[in-house]
């Protein structure tokens, strides 16, 4: 890749912002190599290595929290998105540096207010909120706003400051819970992570941006040409994503058709997507906001089945109430299942939840009494799970004395990492999530691992295939063996997901860094293999937009780049050895079973996993006995600094 | 969620056409405003767009769609105009990319609507 113009592209500057001694100052994106790191992820990544890896907790005012868009941000398509990267309160047994995207309106703004990244360093000594107006950046007064929800203060900067977007924290980050959210608008949310929580440490509110800048493409008219063959394959106005997403996924027949019949006013989503996944609803006296997927995490179909005694209006309020107090949706589906199963095996009681429990329970409060007791309490601190649901079941087993039992449910729901486990009864996925910091949640995992789209139940790739012909597509296409790992068959195949892994998570970080959506990238979306897949999209997106001559070799060592690089804090900052990279023994010693498509459990082969790792390690260039990245990697990918430096700390094998 | 089809006229110019919104298929998705600018600044930005989507977040409001008749370049105002795109063949940009279908264009003189 050649060094490029930052005019095209990337808008030019990285805010960086002291807290502690009202501190603004801006430095050029192209310190930090945006041609080597692109934006999102990579460039978060990148800020955080120059920054030394500070071996810091989550809530130090020395934890960066690093929030950064992409050359793709701000223009016409799924682009808009924003990447937040800081050491995270959720991450479990240790605090990791990790990774959470946004989309909304919030991102868009950012870029046309003329940022490619922001770094927020310090404490505040009274609660503020940060202003940026294009050039003009301050640290204003938010005492007012303090408790205020994640609504409500929105609501305020914005009649204060038409035409601004903000990212806010609600009650949940301002009392250091670990899962609390960032949230834009009423919908879109920094979920994963916890990092709600690092601003409420660092007593930043909100951050309000207003942007009257555009982005420069290079190549206008063939970006144009890009943007009309998404068209012309239809996904412009019907997108895959859209049929998966828009209907609320509740467990109950009843509530689903009554939620999406009645009370859902119309579609919306990130702005500038042609996708708008998200339904808009309106209860009346409960209220209105966008939901998708986890939103609907009182009665997602998974854990309970359908549920007649269950409410539509508990449900939304459930979603609302939530989302104001800037909660983890994803982590209460999570916590809900443990609770469920905890109580069932009669291993915790009303009691020791300290919790009223609702019918549902076993209980005789109402469900609003439960979901009140519930939300409000890890919004104010005042109950374990605000913690989150690992470190809640930590203290639940040491007050019951039901230790094994405890760890054994709570490992099933939360297998790695702290973190509510997606779908992984695939065996691609669980690799990935595995070598990560988090719940990768990544729908190629999904797509490539496990065959047709679940919810659409269109052909795989659009290619009108069956899944056999669909496996076959996928080795030509994509270099993956693909197909049926795992979850319908009961049968896990070893042999290949090794290339399937290494291919998601290149990508994982080349979506995250451009920005790409994860859902409009899904397999089944906009490709159309072989003259356009995922790959060739992405490749010629940023060449038109950036002006760099880069093709598909070029932007998947990008994504191979920033893959090594993460993986470099995981070695330099977190010490990650191969012994972590597993699951508990849970996952080895019960029984296949499914559980529904997510929760259930795909029996794992301790020496089969095992050996899997080895060939996965060799393939990614790393030292098969630690799992490190070598010289020899790394050099490959123009990181000698990050090589020298591992080196230097002696980490590198 | 069945609503009456109800259309708006954003401009009515004599010479060139008609450029209508219909607000009940509209999703305010704002793409309208990117390839505006694109093709009449060949950059995409919101502050060069001369259509705006005005979206109220905390409602089940329906987006309007307004024109804008000036805006932003290099920090500067600028005055903008919509001219219906009338140099280019296939008709408003808007029109054509609107991935919802709710922008819709008259030409007055050959007649009936085209919509691509």
């Amino acid at each position: 890749m050649r060094n490029v113009p930052e005019s095209y592209g990337w808008a030019g500057k990285i805010l960086f912002v002291d807290l502690t001694n009202h501190k603004i100052t801006k430095v050029p994106t192209a310190d930090y190599e945006p041609e080597k790191f692109i934006g999102g992820v990579g460039l978060n990544t990148k800020i955080f290595w120059e920054l030394g890896c500070p071996k810091v907790p989550a809530f130090a005012p020395d934890n960066p929290l690093i929030i950064s868009v992409g050359p793709l941000t701000g223009l016409s398509g799924p682009f808009t998105r924003a990447q937040i990267c800081s050491i995270s309160p959720q991450s479990y047994p240790k605090e990791l540096f990790s990774y959470s995207g946004i989309g909304g309106r919030w991102p868009a703004e950012f870029k046309y207010a003329g940022y490619d990244g922001m770094v927020i360093l310090g404490k505040a000594d009274k609660p503020v909120y940060l202003s940026i107006h294009d050039e003009d950046v301050q640290i204003k007064d938010a005492r007012d706003l303090w408790s205020a929800d994640t609504f409500e203060t929105q609501k305020a900067l914005m009649a204060n400051d038409p035409g601004t977007s903000v990212l806010t924290i609600g009650p949940a980050g301002e009392n250091l819970s670990r899962i609390a959210i960032i949230l834009n608008e009423t919908g879109s949310a920094a979920g994963q992570g916890g990092f709600g929580g690092v601003m409420g440490s660092k007593n930043l509110k909100a951050i309000t941006v207003r942007g009257t800048g555009s982005v420069n493409i290079a190549k206008p008219d063939e970006f144009l040409e890009l943007i009309s063959w998404m068209k012309a394959k239809g996904e412009w106005s019907k997108g895959a994503a859209q049929a998966a997403m828009r209907d609320p996924l509740v467990g109950s027949k009843k509530i689903k058709t009554e939620i999406a019949g009645k009370y859902r006013k119309r579609f919306t989503g990130c702005f500038l997507c042609p996708y708008q996944c998200y339904g808009y609803y309106s209860i009346p006296k409960i209220g209105q906001g966008a939901a998708i997927c986890a939103s609907w995490w009182w009665d997602k179909p998974t854990y309970y089945g359908p549920y007649p005694g269950q409410n539509t209006e508990a449900v939304w309020e459930a979603q609302l109430v939530s989302q104001k107090l800037g909660i983890n949706q994803f982590e209460l589906a999570g916590m809900i299942g443990f609770m469920r199963v905890a109580l069932r095996e009669g291993v915790l009681t009303e009691k020791d939840l300290g919790l009223p429990l609702c019918e549902r329970f076993g209980g005789k409060a109402s469900d609003h009494e439960f979901l009140t007791a519930l939300l409000y309490g890890v919004a104010d601190g005042t109950s374990p799970f605000s913690k989150g649901t690992a470190r809640a079941a930590e203290d639940f087993a040491k007050a019951t004395g039901n230790e094994e039992a405890i760890k054994r449910i709570y490992e099933t729901n939360f297998p790695l990492w702290g973190q509510k486990g997606h779908y992984y009864e695939y065996l691609g996925l669980a690799l990935h999530v595995a070598t990560d910091t988090r719940d990768t949640g990544d729908s190629s995992d999904e797509y490539l691992d496990f065959g047709p789209p679940l919810n659409t139940g269109d052909s795989y790739l659009n290619l009108g295939q069956s899944s056999e012909a669909a496996a076959l597509a996928l080795a030509k296409y994509f270099g993956v063996p693909g197909g049926w790992s795992t979850y319908l068959s009961g049968k896990e195949v070893y042999d290949g997901i090794e290339r399937l892994t290494f291919w998601v998570s290149c990508n994982h970080h080349l979506k995250n860094s451009l920005p790409l959506c994860n859902w409009a990238s899904m397999p089944s979306c906009f490709f159309a293999p072989p003259e356009m897949d995922v790959r060739i999209f992405e490749a010629k997106a940023y060449s038109v937009v950036t002006g760099a001559d880069t093709d598909v070799e070029g932007i998947w060592k990008a994504g191979e780049r920033i893959t090594n690089l993460s993986r470099a804090v995981m070695v330099r900052r977190e010490d990650r050895t191969r012994e972590e990279e597993t699951y508990p023994d849970t996952f080895f010693e019960t029984p296949w079973n499914t559980g529904g498509f997510i929760g259930g459990i795909a029996q794992l082969d301790r020496d089969k996993f095992e050996a899997l790792k080895d060939r996965y390690y060799r393939l990614s260039g790393w030292d098969v006995k630690s799992g490190w990245p070598t010289r020899h990697k790394l050099e490959e990918l123009g990181l000698k600094d990050v090589a020298d430096e591992l080196e230097r700390i002696g980490k590198l094998p | 969620m069945v609503e009456k089809k109800v259309v708006e006229v954003l401009l009515a110019a004599p010479e060139s056409g008609m450029l209508v919104h219909v607000p009940t298929v509209c999703t305010g998705c704002g793409i309208c405003e990117l390839m505006c600018s694109l093709y009449h600044e060949g950059v995409q930005g919101l502050a060069l767009a001369r259509l705006q989507v005005v979206n109220d977040p905390f409602t089940s409001t329906k987006a309007r769609l307004r024109l804008q008749s000036s805006g932003w370049k290099a920090g500067k105002r600028v005055a903008l105009e919509c001219d219906l795109c009338r140099d280019r063949e296939a008709g408003p940009i808007c029109v054509e990319y609107c991935p919802a279908r709710a922008l819709g264009f008259k030409k007055e003189k050959a007649g009936g609507t085209s919509r691509k």
